[in-house]
């Protein structure tokens, strides 16, 4: 099927399926590391486990989820699918999956498996953003999302440099590094690969799966290139900051915080608008990612205003919790529920093209009902995680709630994909054949 | 200055996206009203589809797949917009079944089905597909995008 444009042409099931199964797990192995450290683990965002459960949610869920999805979209919403879909998944997820792991082990006292993890995690995505922004150059779409797509795509770039050279320097191979270095590690990944990456998939997702309003056009057009200028220029105050020079910092800080929370409240506005009565997992978790982004603003907008505040060992934690788990893994959670029953549909759908009357709908694939527990436990990962940042004792329970929703997340999942493997639709035998559907053209 | 294919094929999305929850809406309460606008987004839906397989897409595509000869329809972007299409009209009858039968919780799960279907393929067409059409009916200064035979 060679022709000029290749949009219709989507990556094979397998290509961004693999990435979404594997994640909930990453999950999991986060829930036990946190249990592992106990209370003494949260005393500072440095601590061996909080580093190893940081990595592998940032890691092992949300970009594991991220480059699956990334992998999917890039032919739906940019008309530029990927060269070597098979490829360029095989590599990313084996690396990916391999180097989050040794990394984790690596920060929980195996200088040497961190060492290892370095060069697997830079392969994983310098391939995807080499094959990704070939793709994307070549493309012949314009607009707001593939020019989000793209420079959240430097931001990975930016984010995986700087993580490299501290890995460099915790594994002993480099002299210890800044603190700003390590500071900015977490900023350019939170803000630059995961805020603008969010925002530009939201420009089409919210308005056409969410029926909402449109976001307006001046927003789209400016928000992802407002942010990565912002993030810049944080970059290069940063130091000065070190230094005693603050303003130059904090304006750049109060900008990055302007752009995610106009961003948040946006969107928020754009639901309350929404045609569509009725409410489904997605939009419970989209809902909860919002506030807590406007949540995360306002903290660290009140952190800004009261430095002693911003000096407790807690308020990193408190906003990282906010940021990684409120904003970053409900959206993507909730992107789960709704794309792993849909590829699965439409595999099926093209698996046998003659019986797409005798299919399943996406209820029976992956029912809501398992995505509305999963937003009662997300909540309360959220809620006992906030609680433990201030009051170390409560990680059990915050691991036991995340440990909880993740089995959930990665049992449900795993048995929309095994739909696949039944060898007639669970409904097939409820819907009587009326005829086959007349041939394309 | 005249139309775009690009905006009336869109506007006329929204305009089916409309009515489809407005259908669903009504599903909870008043299965009359559903009915009646299940029918009005069926018709609606389906005069959408025929504009673009009997108009639009033909004339675009000899410049769409040029390479392919004479299996123009069969390998090419709009013959994936096309079976997309016969999926929607596969839903459309299972709905028509569900109204049929009354029934509301088998409609609703057969709503979400067919809206995240009809979304994606907007979203494929109203980023790639349509602009390329204005692209390759501006050069040959068509004016088929005031032509669509849309209510």
């Amino acid at each position: 099927m060679a022709d000029g444009l290749a949009f219709h042409q989507a990556p094979p099931l397998s290509a961004p399926l693999r990435f979404f199964l594997t994640a909930p797990w990453f999950g999991l192995a986060a829930a036990a590391v946190l249990a592992w450290g106990g209370p003494a683990a949260l005393a500072s965002r440095w601590t061996p486990a909080t580093l190893a459960a940081t990595h592998l949610l940032t890691l092992g869920m949300l970009s594991m989820t991220m480059v699956g999805a990334l992998i999917q979209l890039l032919s739906v919403v940019a008309g530029a699918p990927l060269r070597h879909p098979h490829r360029v998944a095989g590599i990313v997820h084996v690396c990916l999956t391999l180097g989050t792991a040794l990394l984790a082990t690596g920060f929980l006292g195996f200088p040497l498996l961190l060492t290892a993890a370095l060069p697997l995690l830079v392969t994983a995505f310098a391939v995807l953003i080499v094959s990704a922004a070939q793709s994307l150059w070549t493309s012949s779409a314009s607009g707001p999302t593939p020019a989000a797509i793209g420079l959240s795509l430097f931001a990975l770039a930016v984010t995986v440099g700087f993580g490299l050279l501290l890995g460099l320097a915790y594994s002993g191979h480099l002299p210890a590094s800044q603190r700003w270095l390590a500071d900015l590690h977490p900023t350019w990944g939170m803000v630059g690969w995961i805020g603008i990456l969010a925002a530009g998939v939201s420009y089409q997702v919210v308005p056409m799966f969410q029926m909402t309003p449109p976001y307006p056009p001046r927003l789209t057009r400016w928000l992802a290139p407002g942010l990565l200028t912002a993030l810049a220029g944080l970059s290069a105050a940063a130091p000065f900051a070190a230094e005693g020079l603050s303003l130059p910092f904090g304006l750049a800080g109060a900008a990055v915080a302007a752009g995610l929370v106009l961003y948040g409240a946006t969107t928020l506005a754009l639901q309350h608008r929404r045609r569509r009565s009725r409410s489904n997992p997605q939009f419970a978790f989209f809902r909860i990612g919002m506030a807590s982004l406007l949540g995360a603003g306002g903290f660290w907008a009140t952190a800004q205003a009261f430095p002693n505040l911003g000096q407790r060992p807690e308020y990193p934690l408190l906003l990282g919790v906010l940021m990684l788990g409120g904003f970053a893994l409900s959206l993507v959670i909730g992107m789960l529920y709704k794309i792993v029953p849909f590829l699965v549909w439409l595999h099926l759908r093209q698996r046998a093209p003659k019986l797409a009357r005798l299919l399943p709908t996406l209820e029976r694939i992956l029912p809501e009902a398992r995505g509305r527990i999963n937003v009662r436990a997300h909540l309360a990962t959220l809620i006992t995680a906030l609680g433990a940042a201030m009051m170390p004792s409560l990680v059990y329970l915050a691991s036991l709630a995340l440990a909880a929703a993740s089995v959930w997340l990665g049992i449900s999942l795993a048995q929309a994909a095994r739909t696949l493997h039944s060898a007639t639709p669970p409904n097939a035998g409820k819907v009587k054949d009326a005829g086959e559907p007349s041939a394309p053209g | 200055m005249h139309t775009t294919v690009t905006a009336r094929l869109t506007a006329h999305h929204r305009h089916c996206d409309d009515l489809l929850a407005e259908a669903e809406r009504a599903a909870k309460q008043n299965w009359e009203r559903c009915t009646e606008r299940f029918k009005t987004f069926r018709d609606s839906l389906e005069t959408h589809l025929q504009a673009e397989e009997q108009q639009l897409f033909p004339a675009v595509e000899p410049v769409l797949s040029p390479v392919e000869g004479p299996t123009l329809s069969t390998g090419g972007p709009t013959s994936v917009m096309r079976a997309e299409h016969e999926d929607m009209r596969g839903l459309l009858r299972l709905l028509e079944g569900s109204i049929e039968a009354a029934d509301a919780e088998g409609f609703q799960g057969l709503v979400e089905t067919l809206f995240i279907l009809m979304q994606q393929h907007n979203m494929k067409e109203e980023n790639v597909l349509y602009p390329l059409c204005d692209r390759i009916l501006q050069g040959s200064r068509s004016m088929l995008a005031d032509t669509l035979k849309l209510p």
